[in-house]
């Protein structure tokens, strides 16, 4: 279990790398580039709170609620496809 | 709950390191109850959350806005024009002030209903209000910065109030927000009260809430709890420091998405040729206060004050509240009527602002004010009657054991002759106040002097049609009797 979530918070940290490194690239003047680093950025936090969810829940000695764990990865996937969907 | 260094992994031992340094797992703050891990709970933290990204937000903008009447509009459009992220930000700015006012009703609202303003926390209650019209007083001052058609027509109604209030809260409101140099000088006082006045007091009321709330702790359940779950407690850091954390990011998370879907559009610059194109219409947090004074009884002479003095009223009682509620009962089942205020008091407001939204500009007729505000009024009474009733009656299902045959037809008639009481009274009492304040403000009309009389006659029906049936009630079962001990004066003992 444990190497299962810390899997977990490995790939969130590199999803968060990857967005912080198109976030920083960006130059957004038009619209549609705001809302490119509008959705980076909510990804980053979305990512940044299932990783503080996996540490609350590890340190209270519970096993992360597998129905928040999914309602968080869904977002991420719902805001990375609109993502491409934009570009 | 020990400190962080002997936890292990990588998260644990950076959590280590930050304890061990900056020593936040010993923090003045006590821990909080279990039971506490509820958003519902964190609506005022959230709050400050949205006080904190507009502070981050309002910095950046500060940048480059500049607070003359020549060039507001102009370095705003900038703003959305030409700086990276510009317009996000600006839609950010805004939508975390409404966000922050929502959340600071919403506070307030979930500790009315769930009693939190009670003994022994009535100052802190009372600190929470005047930080809620702090946060209105932002909305106000960041309204009138762009310099738009809009803002400026709708900051000028606020202001033209503020004419109507009595000395010397006039002068110095006046002061405060005008003071004598125009247009110019205008705008400099809201922007200076924007950025450095009102954050400034906000802060230290924050801190003094802060400090009642670590004094009192966190309030228990409206049902009340019990020990072990008083005592099931877990610490600030790292535990509700990161719970907390979460919640910030998931609402910042939202509040960049419904910013990016829906980006703000900049008005007409406010000049004097556009100044006659824009319908003075403040924004959505000062709609229920705008339709009241399009009411057309405060049309008159004198009008506008008596419009305040009814808005002022309001808000006094909210401040005050705790020293009139002062019954020990907090659960909900066991407050139907101050829950029944409530409801009634969000009803109306929703209400208003919706109806002032749909009709800028129009003049309300009296008739038709007193109907909606009072049909309102009566429909959360009748569902709040309707929603205690079925909760009484599940209630009995466990408690009583009169059988439950002999009971239905008189309570059913009971229930219908009090609905109808309500009713009668709700548009009696709504009639009375309307002519009483149209004789007031001059109207001595033949008719309006005959609905007061009327009003006032069917008022009085109410009024001992309820003691009459209060008396038939009791005759019944001699429970009112023993319970409210005021009846007992010249009561004949059976």
């Amino acid at each position: 279990m444990r190497i299962y979530l810390s899997l977990q918070v490995i790939f969130l940290i590199a999803l968060q790398v990857t967005s912080l490194v198109v976030l920083w690239a960006m130059t957004p003047l038009t619209q549609s580039a705001t809302d490119t680093f509008a959705l980076y950025l909510s990804m980053d936090l979305v990512a940044f709170v299932l990783i503080s969810y996996i540490y609350r829940s590890t340190r209270m000695s519970r096993e992360p609620s597998r129905v928040w764990m999914s309602v968080g990865y869904l977002a991420l996937v719902v805001l990375l496809v609109s993502n491409l969907a934009l570009a | 709950m020990t400190g962080l260094e002997e936890k292990e992994g990588v998260a644990g031992k950076v959590a280590g390191w930050v304890d061990s340094r900056l020593g936040l797992s010993h923090p003045l703050l006590r821990p909080v109850p279990q039971y506490a891990l509820n958003p519902f709970y964190w609506l005022g933290a959230l709050a400050v959350v949205a006080f904190v990204i507009q502070g981050v937000t309002g910095m950046i903008m500060m940048l480059y806005y500049v607070p003359s009447p020549e060039q507001a509009y102009s370095s705003t459009l900038y703003i959305f024009q030409n700086v990276s992220n510009g317009r996000f930000l600006e839609t950010v700015h805004l939508y975390t002030a409404y966000a922050m006012i929502m959340l600071a009703f919403m506070h307030m609202m979930r500790g009315y209903f769930v009693s939190v303003q009670k003994k022994p926390r009535e100052v802190m209650w009372v600190v929470g209000m005047l930080m809620g019209f702090v946060t209105l007083g932002f909305g106000f001052t960041g309204y009138l910065l762009p310099w738009t058609v809009v803002s400026y027509s709708a900051t000028h109604v606020g202001v033209g109030m503020v004419n109507a209030l009595p000395q010397p809260l006039s002068n110095l409101l006046n002061f405060l927000v005008e003071g004598s140099s125009g247009d110019a000088g205008e705008l400099l006082r809201f922007f200076d009260l924007h950025v450095v006045i009102l954050p400034a007091v906000l802060l230290v009321l924050l801190v003094v809430k802060m400090y009642m709330l670590e004094a009192h702790g966190v309030a228990d359940p409206p049902a009340g709890s019990t020990v072990a779950a008083k005592e099931k407690t877990i610490p600030i850091f790292p535990d509700v420091t990161v719970y907390l954390l979460e919640l910030s990011l998931l609402f910042g998370a939202g509040m960049l998405l419904i910013s990016a879907i829906f980006p703000l559009n900049l008005p007409a610059e406010y000049s004097a040729l556009t100044a006659g194109q824009a319908t003075p219409q403040p924004d959505w947090y000062f709609l229920w206060i705008y339709q009241v004074l399009k009411v057309s009884v405060f049309d008159v002479g004198g009008g506008l004050a008596a419009a305040l003095s009814v808005v002022t009223l309001v808000f006094v009682v909210l401040i005050v509240l705790p020293f009139i509620d002062r019954g020990k009962a907090r659960a909900i089942s066991r407050r139907p009527v101050y829950i029944t205020l409530g409801l009634m008091f969000v009803g109306e407001l929703v209400m208003l602002s919706y109806w002032g939204y749909v009709t800028p500009g129009a003049t309300i007729p009296t008739e038709q004010a007193a109907l909606v505000i009072g049909g309102t009024a009566l429909l959360i009474a009748l569902g709040s009657l309707a929603a205690y009733r079925l909760l009484y009656w599940r209630a009995k299902g466990h408690l009583e054991t009169v059988p439950a045959a002999q009971l239905p037809h008189t309570e059913a008639r009971s229930g219908l002759a009090f609905t109808v009481l309500v009713a009668a009274g709700a548009v009696s009492i709504g009639t009375f106040l309307n002519s009483v304040i149209g004789l007031a403000l001059g109207d001595l009309s033949a008719a309006s002097i005959a609905l007061l009389a009327s009003s006032g006659a069917a008022l009085a029906l109410d009024v001992l049609a309820s003691v009459y049936l209060i008396y038939r009630l009791d005759l019944r079962t001699g429970g009112i009797r023993r319970r409210v001990k005021a009846l007992e004066v010249g009561w004949r003992e059976p």
